[in-house]
């Protein structure tokens, strides 16, 4: 199988590491890996902003660069769910249908696709798992707390197999941290608020690092962590799996 | 006319037929023991509960129970409790004193407490609200698991009226701390004749 | 022109406020699920009371025509009603031909729609909520801010105080059950000497035409039952076909709502008693323009439980005011944009679309996507302001074009490498207030994956 790697916009600019991960992640599974240069952005925050048509064209490039692989696979929740359920606004051709079925974020490939969940990594600390929304209710990643259906979680089955690492529970398992795209900006006041409130809740179990499957969440959680000061990090889940202890 | 606009504008408006699902609701039934569910349900709202094995058994409770209440309505047969002589021209505003009113429920929901009673369980609609202690007696072989067979029976009750009852009146609109006892009956007890 | 941001950022000057609000609606959203998880088939139960209404919807003329006809067999007067001012007219009239002057109201969100109780005080007919929290607001002079606890967001001291002021209570330091107690006193004296009960409807049902009100405090009835004439208003799309419905959508209400397995009374009124009216007021004020909109029409399946509020982390940061319209919440913000597209704009963009609502949602509205699609009439419809249709139509250019985006992606990050912070601070606008910007890298992912390649 051929995988196309799809590296969010703002991975791209600010998080490239993340991106590196992802990419070596894959790779240890055995899989070619390939990223197209000319990808882009998956559209997600002019649509999300009203600008749905003016967007098509972001949708088109995305269609174009990853039309001949088997599966394309993210290390982002948001966009893989904005390619699977807002990508129904172009014309359904051949390869959109191709793509909107076989756009995967980085744990459910791991765990649907190629049927593991142990990726042989290291990581001893003390670990909060944010259950970034487009990821968890969107694609379904895992069992949101709202929903009476057996508990299952994609990231959490791929954590718990990491040596040494101890997951915390949390008071609110799966609250919104805030983000929201131009909501962060817009209503920044209660943007911030949510995002405190998240952060409290994994210092007050003594979390040591926040992960998510959007690095959207955690730029945002960071940016609060480093203005407070606060004693907790982020990482992105990729870089869990992926670590070996230095 | 409005009602031509509107329903104009309705039929102008919906969708193509959707089907009405068939509902299947033997798939809700559970294997819990329905009087211990409706017991446990009924304090879980608020209200108390009590197995008898007859009505006279209801009236010596009663006067044990509130040995104190003086304004008394009784629509129960047999139970002869009452001290308010009521008519079909008695007022809200005359039964405003009421202290205690025993009614007899036609049907018990184990899930979430509730008793059914209409008209004919009651002279005056006001009495089972505006009454301080409500006391409502139920025949144990007249409860059911849930609101889906509750439903097949009063699918074709006669009456003009009538109300599922579950617990006394509440309100918590004061900073969500729960009051037992809002705007109507202060208490509510039910008495469930057993004859096992 | 009603703008959420603005009225939420003042709400978060006090954050002592907030996390007591936050909390308040986070412990009813616990309650929720520790309710459906004792249902055996609860989302089963959520997919057919979807489906029931969907149906409803699709033969709503049918239905509301034999509701019609069933109620007037049993006795009660029918009205129809186009709009907020065509419902208020009805209401007067009615009211004058009894010559009632004094009314007693039990909790209806469609009289507040319709500025019913305004309406009749001008024409000097008095009128008590009798619902404890709407009484409450009622004095206060405020908007409910919860469509089922409507004064959630005040607290015990102020309540306190306008019992003072109003009900001449003793200062109790916000003593619940002196409260309720002495409004009880109050309440009871109103619906005694009331001429007329107005309440809302739950649900109609057309194959008895009968209607359905659910209060905990017993307030509907106390009042319908005191006075010789029951007015209830409802919307065209609280009809269910049939009495067999009523229980799939009475297990979900109150679980949905508060928890409760079921609220204290669930009253069924058919017919009038002997010597008394009953009429009922249907209306329309606007449901039949989202009956139209593919895309927001099953907004109309709502059974008004406030689930969606509850578990909403803005609406539990921002509370039911900083919405402005009679419904706040998720579910305001998908049915206010087709009563004032312009006046309601900001509203769906209160949200980071985080579909918890649409997952605690009895009926199943999928209301976080209503919100998504409510965007892009907005944006269509021009209403989104100049800078940002500029700044998105721009960015979408860019993103559409690759060589374009790695110029730009190249660019700003050498600027930003290099400006003074001060600088890029003022660029990146409300991201700085309470945030750091995150950390430039060397090099962007694609600058690493080429340079790689060329190994």
């Amino acid at each position: 199988m051929n995988v196309g790697l799809f590296i969010p916009c703002y991975i791209n600019q600010f998080y490239p590491h993340v991106g590196i991960a992802a990419l070596e992640l894959l790779e240890k599974q055995g899989i070619s890996v390939v990223y197209p240069r000319t990808q882009t952005c998956c559209g997600q925050p002019t649509a999300n902003s009203g600008f749905e048509a003016e967007s098509r064209g972001i949708y088109k490039l995305f269609v174009n660069n990853f039309q001949s692989v088997d599966y394309i696979v993210s290390p982002s929740g948001s966009c893989v769910h904005h390619v699977r359920d807002h990508y129904d606004t172009i014309e359904q051709t051949g390869n959109v249908e191709h793509i909107r079925k076989n756009t995967y974020e980085v744990c459910e490939f791991l765990v649907k696709i190629l049927g593991k969940d142990n990726c042989n990594a290291e990581f001893p600390y003390r670990v909060g798992l944010h259950q970034s929304c487009h990821g968890l209710r969107g694609l379904r990643l895992g069992a949101s707390s709202e929903l009476q259906i057996d508990p299952f979680s994609y990231p959490s089955q791929l954590l718990k197999n990491v040596k040494g690492i101890q997951l915390v529970d949390l008071h609110r398992s799966d609250e919104c941290c805030g983000f929201g795209g131009t909501f962060a900006i817009t209503e920044e006041a209660v943007s911030i608020k949510m995002g405190v409130d998240r952060i409290h809740d994994h210092l007050l179990h003594h979390a040591e690092v926040i992960t998510a499957t959007d690095m959207s969440c955690l730029m945002h959680l960071e940016g609060i962590i480093k203005r407070r000061k606060l004693p907790i990090q982020v990482k992105h889940i990729v870089e869990i799996l992926n670590s070996t202890v230095q | 006319m409005s009602r031509d606009l509107i329903l104009k504008k309705i039929r102008s408006a919906k969708p193509d037929k959707m089907d009405l699902p068939v509902l299947n609701v033997h798939r809700f039934k559970t294997e819990s023991n329905v009087k211990e569910t409706f017991a446990k349900n009924i304090e879980s709202v608020g209200g108390k509960i009590c197995t008898v094995t007859s009505k006279s058994e209801v009236l010596m409770r009663i006067k044990t129970t509130f040995p104190d209440v003086k304004e008394v309505v009784s629509c129960v047969e047999g139970v002869d409790i009452g001290t308010v002589a009521l008519d079909k021209k008695t007022s809200a505003k005359e039964l405003e004193k009421l202290d205690l009113a025993l009614l007899e429920g036609q049907c018990g929901v184990a899930e979430n407490g509730a008793v059914w009673i209409s008209d004919k369980n009651m002279f005056h609609r006001s009495i089972p609200f505006i009454t301080s202690h409500l006391v409502l007696i139920l025949s144990q072989e007249h409860l059911v698991e849930n609101m889906h067979e509750a439903c097949e029976r009063i699918a074709h009750c006669d009456d003009g009226y009538g109300v599922f009852i579950s617990g006394p009146s509440k309100t918590a609109d004061i900073e969500q701390s729960l009051v037992i006892g809002a705007q109507a009956a202060l208490s509510l007890t039910v008495y469930i004749i057993s004859n096992s | 022109m009603n703008n959420h941001s603005i009225s939420a950022e003042k709400f978060n000057r006090n954050e002592e406020h907030v996390n007591w609000h936050d909390t308040a609606l986070w412990f009813v959203r616990q309650k929720r699920d520790r309710a459906a998880s004792t249902v055996e088939g609860w989302e089963e139960l959520r997919s057919l009371a979807s489906a029931i209404k969907a149906h409803t919807l699709s033969a709503l003329d049918e239905y509301l025509v034999q509701f019609e006809q069933n109620a007037m067999k049993n006795g009660i007067y029918i009205h129809w009603a186009a709009n907020a001012n065509a419902h208020n007219e009805i209401v007067y009239s009615i009211l004058h031909s009894h010559k009632a002057k004094k009314l007693v109201k039990s909790k209806s969100m469609l009289t507040e729609e319709c500025g019913l109780n305004h309406f009749l005080e001008k024409k000097g007919i008095e009128v008590i909520d009798t619902d404890l929290g709407e009484r409450i607001v009622q004095l206060a002079q405020e908007p409910p801010s919860h469509i089922v606890m409507p004064a959630i967001h005040k607290k015990r001291e102020e309540i306190d105080e306008l019992f003072q002021q109003h009900l001449h209570t003793q200062p109790s330091g916000g003593d619940e059950v002196y409260l309720t107690r002495e409004a009880r006193k109050h309440l009871r004296e109103k619906f005694i000497s009331a001429d007329a009960a107005v309440t809302g409807v739950n649900f109609a049902i057309a194959e008895t035409g009968a209607i359905v009100v659910c209060t905990n405090e017993g307030n509907a009835d106390m009042g319908v039952h005191a006075t010789p004439l029951h007015i209830a208003s409802m919307g065209i799309e609280k009809i269910i076909p049939k009495v067999e419905h009523l229980g799939i959508f009475l297990r979900l209400l109150a679980r949905s709502a508060t928890g409760q397995p079921i609220t204290a009374y669930t009253s069924y009124y058919k017919s009038p008693r002997p010597n008394a009216e009953m009429h009922i007021v249907i209306v329309d004020n606007g449901r039949t323009d989202q009956l139209a909109e593919p895309n927001f029409r099953s907004a109309l399946k709502c059974i008004r439980c406030g689930a969606c509020m509850n578990t909403c982390p803005v609406y539990r940061r921002s509370g039911g005011h900083s919405y402005g319209y009679t419904i706040p919440g998720p579910i305001g913000s998908i049915l206010s944009p087709n009563i004032d597209l312009k006046k309601y704009s900001s509203l769906p963009f209160a949200s980071t679309l985080c579909g918890s609502c649409t997952d605690v949602c009895p009926v199943k509205i999928d209301i976080h996507s209503q919100l998504y699609q409510w965007r892009q009439v907005i944006a269509e419809k021009k209403e989104s302001g100049f800078s940002k249709r500029i700044a998105m139509k721009i960015s979408a250019k860019i993103l559409s074009r690759a060589k374009t985006f790695h110029a730009v992606s190249k660019i700003s990050n050498t600027l930003l490498r290099f400006l003074p912070k001060y600088i890029s601070k003022a660029i990146a606008g409300k991201w700085t207030k309470q945030r750091e910007l995150p950390e430039i890298p060397q090099y962007t992912f694609l600058e690493w994956y080429e340079k790689r390649r060329k190994r």
